[in-house]
């Protein structure tokens, strides 16, 4: 089955289902009116495939401007002055301690911190979104959204002995506290709309906060009473409750009668892998056309996925295929299954594009991360990293190129971004092992 | 950080395999698929009683927080400290370990989802299970309950606002729950009534008696709805949600009276009745057990006894079997497998179901018939359906039912000749010699393996294979890289090659006769599954292992086998020797670990 005829067969949430949005400029208008924030909001997304890229068919063989587009990145042709390749980075802090290449480089994916090699004890560091979160989340009713296709394998190990967290996460809140994934679109457009009625008086509302509160503040006083009979390890699980308990309140307590966005229709629960990730697309542009967030992250798969790819032709999981030991065939494989990733961001882009915004468009006021665990998926390296930067950052990105930084130079993803969470206006930030942002970008 | 499962690691490593034919163990698709087709979201909750009632709370009101008697219990004996054994080995002819004084400590344990639908199961009559939606619980040390790794985020508590919500609705309409719950006159006593209502039900909640300051402070809801206006049953229904909420549902919690001291003390007694509920039944303490510990019994072994007894014998007891064995055993994956279609299409739904249903059956032999647990590997007789029969070559039984069946004379016997396992330990078009091979030494022996190095070729293409898979194997162990590793694994894997990756029965493989003959670690050797699986039953490290399995989950947390004075060793070792003396028993080795001193004992954290 060819690319196009599963891209051709999506249905989508707009297909059936309208996404009933005001007129972008009327929530400009909100804004301006209240805050310093600026006239168009900046977004961040990060997208994590699994097991390595195919590099032969990825990477562009020139630098500069005018690169003949490689053989994976054709779904990305009309799109090309949106986005940068960027070549030659490396993440050093995702070397595993012995082996584990999965784990560790899933959880370093874009916190850049080497994960402590446990099953019990978990630490990691903060992740670069949560870094953004940090600083400009507030400014949405949800901070930030972390999106996925697949909890997790039910029983076994993940890793190598790396716990099950670093294979799964790739946001992180803090050194100890993963950020897990909705999986389910159904509960993805809950955590959007949910509880958002536009036709609530203010009486009403008001009402409910004080109710809401009432809650918010019994189990606040309740959790810190408690934490004074408990030890430091326990206390550290109550510091995440607290913290969860202070996000549910803001989300209650600032959720406003008058919404930006009217909840359109449920998606439909799916089983069939490309329309679910399609219908992740749409969620996530639903998300931010709303302003609902600013922030996202999404995994196409966990590390070490071992998803099945009939509708391509291709036997056999992921991961195994990408231990291909230069067989051609896996190669071929491989390739297809890139293909297959790719055109799904070109989906995302393409959505991202059409949504008008003043005078430019959510493609043009976004930075999207893209990238994998690790680069070969046989060799598990973690230099020369497959990079896509797409979007222009509201202008601060200069895309439509191939950037190649020289291996010998070790230049550092992190850098890169330190970089793309300053379009957003974060800035003075460090992450993991960064030095400074990159330039040239 | 702190553990290693088992004394006996192989420690060798496999440093550079190039070869094009290798293995990574473990690296099938049972590892961590990603959802696929199957939706990857599906829950694993106990199929045990539903709706019933939890009676007697742990009565009333007092005074002291977390109160309880505290009943004499394990203590933490002496024993000269000292350094810590090499852990758990039990072995024949292994000196014990030295006592210890550290009981260890389990960490703030949050309800994990399992745990969280069982609990509203049981403390409100709900057939709901929110947490089916909550985000999977990560596993650390084989187990999704272990404590140190049940993490939280905003998400979660974004959900349990959602999950009190609608079961607080819930309760308050649906009548056959109100009734249980609301048991006087709302709107003609108002708070009175409230407050009675909060007094019956905080304690089963919070599993623990609770103060009156405690239900002061939720009545702060009822007197809101009176300033709003607004029914008395409107200020319950926001305390009820509280009571939800509230980190005293969410996690279980167990107090230190000095948390920064390590001076281990004992258990409460309500915090006894949790950990042995939870242990047996992925749930709260029901009425039986919240008295026992309200008359301060828990701390008594023969009282404890008592409880083990009744407790493995209640429907509830199928939690041990989904999540105890769904972890050990990989049960659970085989919802999440995914044979291709093309090579397997017997693989079905309910050949899938039957599967299941054959290992959780053969389970419930050991945990409530007291079928030695050694006999799970060699018992001459199984649990199958029609679906099933038909699929080992049996005649039909005549039920869609699992019913019991002779096995004798026939070429299967035993957990490694089960369909579930099978396939679970295979890739998606063909087995894995080298993974069930490992499963064997991970899960049933705690023998660990190193994980292969990076730059190798871990999948054998059907279509380029020449001779059968036990020759492209060998040929692979011609690089002695490979070797040192995979002459551990695959010899063990190759002996159950008459499996196919479904768990069909063949003796062709790739047109040639399969041989299957192998050896374990130590050279034993045998030819076929059944030989297999008696030299494993009877191997002195099976029983050192289950012990370890079962003991991690009862706790939540790794043996701790690193820190000096840990009592771990010392008890895993007793736990080890009596579950040998005692032919296997489940029962015996439950209630080994639940009167054992670190399941009654804890301390705070310097």
């Amino acid at each position: 089955m060819s690319i196009h005829r599963i891209a051709g067969r999506r249905a989508f949430l707009a297909g059936g289902a309208a996404i009933v949005a005001l007129p972008f400029l009327e929530s400009i208008e909100l804004r301006t009116a209240s805050a310093q924030t600026p006239a168009a909001p900046r977004r961040l997304i990060y997208y994590y495939v699994p097991n390595g890229i195919h590099m032969a068919t990825f990477k562009p063989t020139a630098a500069g401007t005018a690169y003949p587009t490689p053989p994976m990145l054709m779904p990305l042709e009309a799109l090309k002055s949106d986005f940068s390749v960027i070549s030659g980075l490396e993440n050093v802090p995702a070397k595993p301690d012995g082996p584990g290449d999965h784990a560790s480089g899933t959880s370093a994916f874009i916190t850049c911190v080497h994960a402590l090699k446990s099953e019990t004890t978990i630490q990691l560091g903060i992740s670069v979104d949560q870094v953004a979160a940090k600083a400009i989340g507030t400014a949405t009713r949800i901070p930030s959204m972390q999106l996925g296709m697949s909890g997790g394998s039910t029983a076994g190990n993940c890793d190598s002995g790396y716990g099950c967290a670093y294979a799964r996460n790739i946001s992180w809140a803090d050194v100890t506290t993963p950020l897990p994934k909705l999986i389910d679109p159904v509960k993805v457009f809950d955590q959007i709309f949910a509880g958002v009625n536009p036709t609530e008086t203010a009486t009403a509302a008001a009402k409910r906060r004080a109710y809401d509160k009432s809650v918010l503040d019994a189990i606040t006083s309740d959790a810190k009473g408690l934490a004074l009979k408990l030890g430091r390890s326990d206390n550290l699980k109550l510091d995440q409750y607290l913290t969860g308990v202070r996000a549910l309140e803001t989300k209650l307590m600032t959720m406003t009668p008058v919404s930006q966005c009217m909840p359109g229709t449920k998606p439909a629960a799916t089983t069939d892998f490309p329309a679910k990730v399609a219908i992740m697309s749409d969620l996530m542009v639903m998300a931010m056309q709303c302003d609902a967030t600013r922030i996202i992250t999404f995994m196409l798969g966990n590390a070490i996925s071992g998803q099945t790819y009939p509708a391509l032709g291709i036997t056999g999981g992921h991961h195994d295929i990408s231990h291909h030991a230069n067989d051609p065939t896996k190669l071929s494989q491989l390739a297809t299954i890139g293909l297959w990733e790719i055109t799904q961001l070109a989906y995302l882009m393409n959505k991202m594009k059409a949504v008008t915004e003043g005078s430019s468009n959510m493609l043009y006021n976004s930075a999207i991360f893209f990238s994998s665990d690790i680069s070969d998926g046989n060799r598990h390296n973690h230099d020369d990293l497959p990079v896509i930067l797409a979007g222009s950052g509201g202008g601060a990105l200069k895309p439509g190129q191939h950037l190649i930084f020289p291996t010998n130079m070790h230049q550092k993803v992190s850098n890169l971004l330190l970089t793309m969470v300053g379009t957003a206006g974060v800035t003075n930030v460090t992450l993991g092992d960064s030095t400074g942002p990159l330039a040239g970008l | 950080m702190k553990v290693l499962r088992g004394a006996a690691i192989i420690a060798v490593l496999c440093s550079a395999c190039t070869a094009t034919i290798a293995e990574a163990p473990g690296r099938n698709s049972s590892r961590d698929p990603a959802g696929g087709g199957s939706g990857g979201s599906g829950a694993t909750t106990t199929t045990g009683t539903t709706g019933t009632g939890t009676g007697t709370p742990p009565t009333g009101t007092t005074t002291g927080a977390g109160g309880g008697a505290t009943g004499g219990s394990g203590g933490a004996t002496g024993g000269s400290g000292g350094a810590a054994g090499t852990g758990g080995q039990g072995g024949t002819g292994t000196p014990p370990p030295p006592a210890g004084t550290d009981p260890g400590r389990i960490t703030l344990h949050r309800l994990n989802r399992v745990e969280y639908n069982n609990t509203v199961r049981d403390l409100l009559g709900t057939t709901r299970t929110p947490a089916d939606d909550f985000p999977i619980d990560d596993r650390g040390s084989g187990f999704d309950n272990i404590a140190d790794v049940l993490t939280l985020s905003p998400l979660h508590i974004d959900n349990y606002y959602s999950a009190a919500v609608a079961l607080v609705d819930e309760a308050l309409t649906v009548a056959a729950q109100r009734s249980k719950l609301v048991t006087c006159d709302l709107a003609a006593q108002g708070a009175t009534c409230a407050r009675k209502v909060l007094e019956a039900f905080v304690p089963l909640a919070w599993r623990r008696p609770v103060t009156s300051a405690e239900i002061d402070a939720l009545m702060a809801a009822v007197t809101l709805a009176g300033t709003q206006a607004d029914p008395v049953e409107q200020g319950l229904k926001m305390a009820l949600r509280t009571v939800l909420m509230s980190s005293n549902f969410i996690f279980r919690v167990e107090t230190d009276p000095s948390p920064t001291t390590a001076a281990p003390h004992p258990l409460e007694q309500y915090e006894i009745a949790s950990r042995l509920s939870y242990f047996l039944w992925s749930s709260m303490p029901d009425a039986d057990l919240f008295a026992a510990a309200k008359a301060g019994a828990l701390g008594q072994a023969s009282s404890l006894q008592t409880q083990v007894t009744r407790m493995l014998a209640s429907s509830k007891a199928a939690a041990l079997s989904d999540n105890f064995a769904g972890q050990w055993l990989y049960t659970r994956q085989i919802a999440d497998a995914t044979p291709d279609p093309k090579l397997f299409p017997a693989f079905d739904d309910s050949l899938r179901a039957a599967m299941k249903l054959e290992m959780e059956a053969m389970f419930r032999e050991v945990v409530v018939n007291g079928m030695a647990a050694d006999k799970l590997l060699t018992a001459d007789f199984t649990f199958a359906n029609d679906r099933l029969a038909k699929h080992y070559g049996l005649p039909a039984v005549g039920s869609a039912t699992p019913v019991k069946v002779s096995l004798a004379g026939t070429a299967r016997g035993g957990l490694l000749s089960q369909g579930g396992f099978l396939t679970v330990t295979s890739h998606q078009n063909r087995t894995s010699p080298t993974v069930r091979g490992k499963w064997v030494m991970n899960q049933l022996l705690c023998l660990t393996v190193p994980a292969p190095p990076p730059d190798v070729d871990t999948s054998i293409d059907p279509t380029k294979v020449t001779g059968t898979l036990r020759q492209q194997l060998e040929a692979h162990r011609t690089n002695p890289n490979c070797a040192v590793c995979h002459k551990n694994m695959d010899p063990i894997g190759l002996g159950l090659e008459n499996y196919d990756a479904i768990g069909s029965y063949r003796t062709i493989d790739n047109g040639l006769p399969i041989d299957s003959s192998g050896e374990l670690p130590d050279g034993r050797r045998f030819n076929g599954g059944p030989e297999l699986a008696n030299l494993v039953a009877a191997d002195v490290n099976f029983g050192r292992c289950m012990v370890e399995q079962l003991y991690t989950y009862a706790l939540g947390r790794a043996p701790d086998v690193a820190t000096a004075g840990h009592m771990d060793p010392a008890v895993l070792y007793g736990i080890t020797q009596s579950f040998r003396a005692n032919g296997h028993g489940f029962k015996d080795l439950v209630t080994q670990i639940a009167t054992s001193p670190t399941f009654l004992n804890r301390r705070g954290e310097p």
